[in-house]
């Protein structure tokens, strides 16, 4: 019962904050200097055709009321049109949603696997070489620019070992798996399609690796610290004491306990995901928003940057929503607060 | 190291522990005391007391100075680090007079040359030096980073303040509104912002500061509220100063030591920060050497003539790491419980 009732109250508080992630992009989008009508219609327009844009878009209207307009838009999926492809952007965002999300979750599966041993392994060897090196690791990911390291991994595995592909998500011969989920690994490992799965990863392991690379730091951190904790606490001596091996009681016992810290940033990592996915994405032609985004940069095309950034705001916010709620879920004690 | 609750406040003798020896054994030799003064009888705007106050003070701010000197020197990282910041502060400083070619004269017909003896980093597709194009961009992204991080505290700093002190609906409103901007990734946010305002050092500096501000208004309202539980900050009140003498006088300078930690573990990660913006294609434009900027006018030679983008990748990386090693050992400072 009450457990329903914080989840409820958890998820009401979303509201207020998308409201304002709408009202700041808004905002962001109507601080650009320059007229807008002027930009869609194109610097050939005569004044009466701006007139009109300006008159159809709403732009003639007071600020509030462009507001109402712009937020019963994006309820009903209207983001504006792009300026660079003249389509709907909500078309252009959905086309390429999935591509970015089947990479942000690779690159977060991948980052818990790696990050997650580096720092129980450095925990149990505290001070010691093991531990050292994984701290030196930590640091080197904490300050390599993410788009450099794609750079370099491309150079390596593509240029000089030639063992995986530079870039995009299938090959040309290879026709992509049936659409189900619009995620290529899962699409083809449900279909049984053996070939276009093994393409999928050839074609992701690079750009899941870097980007895997660039959050590692937190996630290792956090293991660590949260291990070295638990292993000090009196359970853990208890466990000792009684005879159990130091090898079971670090996986057992500590590790269990120690990981509930880091499940809770993992919502937040999802984010920092996302955000490198645009860099990444671009220099590995991954058709995902990153990509999406880079291009309308270098084409100056607002309308589709504040689309790119509400829907990322929203899918960020719901990351963190779905950790929270199954956190109040898994841990017992946050229920009786 | 900002508690002043360590130093002596108003009755030295009272106080204990090692205010009263110090200040009875610099009371005895001063020539010409009063003779058969107790301690507890001296007036407190006498001199000597004055002089034995101050005294005190100095020895006990050089002990934590030297205290502060020995845990930074301890840890070799940390010293690592603090030579990698110095080194390009001093590159930064100097680069006119150490880089050997002019940073921005092209030469078509030496470009994409690979690193020799006259071109020690090789150049780029226009013939530019890299290294001497290296050099002059450690003055950008240091002076992108310091002002950055210095205007995201400056607006971050207060609103927490603002936030904690007051408390009630002041503060509800304000980190409503931070979990709004925090809503976004930094970068997405910094990049829409920047893109609004149109590019340029200035706009990246005021993007990186409207995206980062909310992190730091959450980490002062933290402190404001653990350090308003404290006793001086009620008997403050109590002998009747006000909330913004408290704030500014008491509360302020006893949050801002979690502060300058953060701003100095943030400088690297802000210079990334602008670098990826440099990448991307806002921020400074052709032909300044900002490093990101480089790696993206690198990036199509890539495959064949690696060192235009290599080179400044490493410039960068070197950088943050040296940031970020400095920031690790400062935090051990303040924090204790964060060494080893």
């Amino acid at each position: 019962m009450k457990l329903y009732y914080l989840i409820g109250r958890r998820i009401l508080q979303v509201i207020p904050v998308f409201l304002g992630v709408t009202l700041l992009t808004f905002a962001v989008s109507h601080s650009i200097p320059g007229d807008p009508a002027r930009a869609i219609a194109g610097i050939y327009a005569n004044e009466q055709t701006v007139e009109a844009i300006r008159h159809r878009w709403g732009l003639d209207r007071p600020v509030y009321e462009q507001y109402g307009i712009y937020v019963k838009g994006l309820v009903q999926g209207d983001l504006g049109v792009s300026i660079q492809s003249r389509r709907p952007v909500m078309d252009d965002i959905s086309d390429r949603l999935p591509a970015t999300i089947e990479l942000a979750l690779f690159a977060l599966i991948l980052m818990c696997l790696i990050g997650i041993p580096v720092g129980v392994v450095s925990a149990n060897w505290r001070n010691k070489l093991p531990d050292h090196l994984s701290r030196l690791f930590v640091l080197i990911g904490g300050a390599v620019p993410t788009f450099w390291l794609a750079l370099v991994a491309q150079l390596v595995f593509f240029r000089y070992l030639g063992w995986l592909p530079s870039g995009g998500r299938t090959s040309d011969m290879i026709a992509s798996p049936s659409h189900i989920s619009g995620l290529y690994l899962l699409d083809s490992a449900l279909t049984l399609n053996g070939a276009a799965l093994v393409d999928s990863l050839e074609h992701i392991l690079l750009p899941g690796i870097t980007l895997a690379l660039a959050g590692i730091t937190s996630i290792t951190r956090m293991t660590r610290a949260s291990m070295l904790e638990v292993l000090q606490r009196d359970y853990i001596k208890a466990a000792r004491a009684k005879g159990l091996s130091r090898r079971k009681v670090v996986l057992k016992h500590a590790f269990k306990n120690a990981l509930i810290p880091t499940v809770t940033i993992l919502g937040m990592m999802f984010g920092s995901m996302l955000s490198g996915a645009f860099v990444v994405e671009w220099i590995f032609s991954w058709p995902g928003l990153g990509s999406l985004a880079a291009t309308s940069i270098t084409n100056l095309d607002y309308t589709t940057i504040m689309g790119v950034s509400v829907v990322i705001a929203f899918v960020y916010v719901l990351a963190n929503l779905v950790v929270d709620v199954s956190y109040m879920i898994l841990n017992p004690r946050i229920r009786l607060e | 190291m900002s508690d002043r609750r360590d130093e002596p406040q108003h009755e030295p003798a009272a106080s204990g522990g090692l205010d009263g020896p110090l200040v009875g054994s610099v009371l005895a030799a001063t020539p010409g005391g009063p003779a058969g003064t107790s301690l507890t009888t001296i007036a407190e705007d006498s001199p000597t007391y004055a002089a034995a106050r101050k005294r005190y003070a100095r020895e006990r701010r050089m002990k934590r100075l030297k205290f502060s000197w020995y845990l930074l020197r301890r840890n070799p990282l940390t010293i690592t680090g603090l030579i990698i910041v110095l080194g390009l502060v001093l590159v930064a400083l100097l680069a006119p007079l150490i880089a050997p070619h002019d940073p921005v004269k092209l030469d078509m017909l030496n470009s994409l040359q690979p690193p020799s003896s006259k071109h020690w980093l090789g150049t780029d597709e226009v013939g530019r030096d890299i290294l001497s194009r290296i050099i002059h961009g450690a003055g950008i992204s240091l002076r992108v980073g310091i002002l950055a991080v210095l205007s995201i505290t400056v607006l971050g700093v207060p609103i927490g303040l603002v936030a904690g002190t007051f408390g009630g609906w002041v503060d509800t409103l304000i980190m409503r509104v931070a979990d709004i901007f925090l809503a976004f990734p930094q970068l997405v946010l910094a990049l829409a912002i920047a893109t609004a305002l149109g590019g340029g050092m200035q706009n990246v500096i005021i993007a990186l500061a409207i995206a980062g501000w909310p992190w730091y208004a959450r980490l002062v309202r933290g402190l404001v509220l653990s350090v308003r539980q404290e006793a001086f900050i009620e008997a403050a009140r109590v002998s009747g100063s006000s909330w913004r003498r408290v704030m500014l006088r008491h509360v302020m300078p006893n949050s801002m030591g979690p502060v300058i930690v953060q701003a100095s573990m943030d400088m690297g990660y802000t210079i990334l920060l602008a670098a990826s913006l440099g990448f991307l294609g806002i921020g400074v434009k052709v032909p300044t050497p900002e490093w990101g900027l480089m790696i993206n006018a690198g990036r199509p030679y890539f495959m064949d003539q690696w060192w235009v983008a290599g080179f400044p990748g490493i410039a960068i990386l070197v950088s943050v790491l040296g940031f970020n090693m400095l920031g690790d050992g400062l935090r051990d400072l303040v924090d204790p419980r964060s060494r080893g």
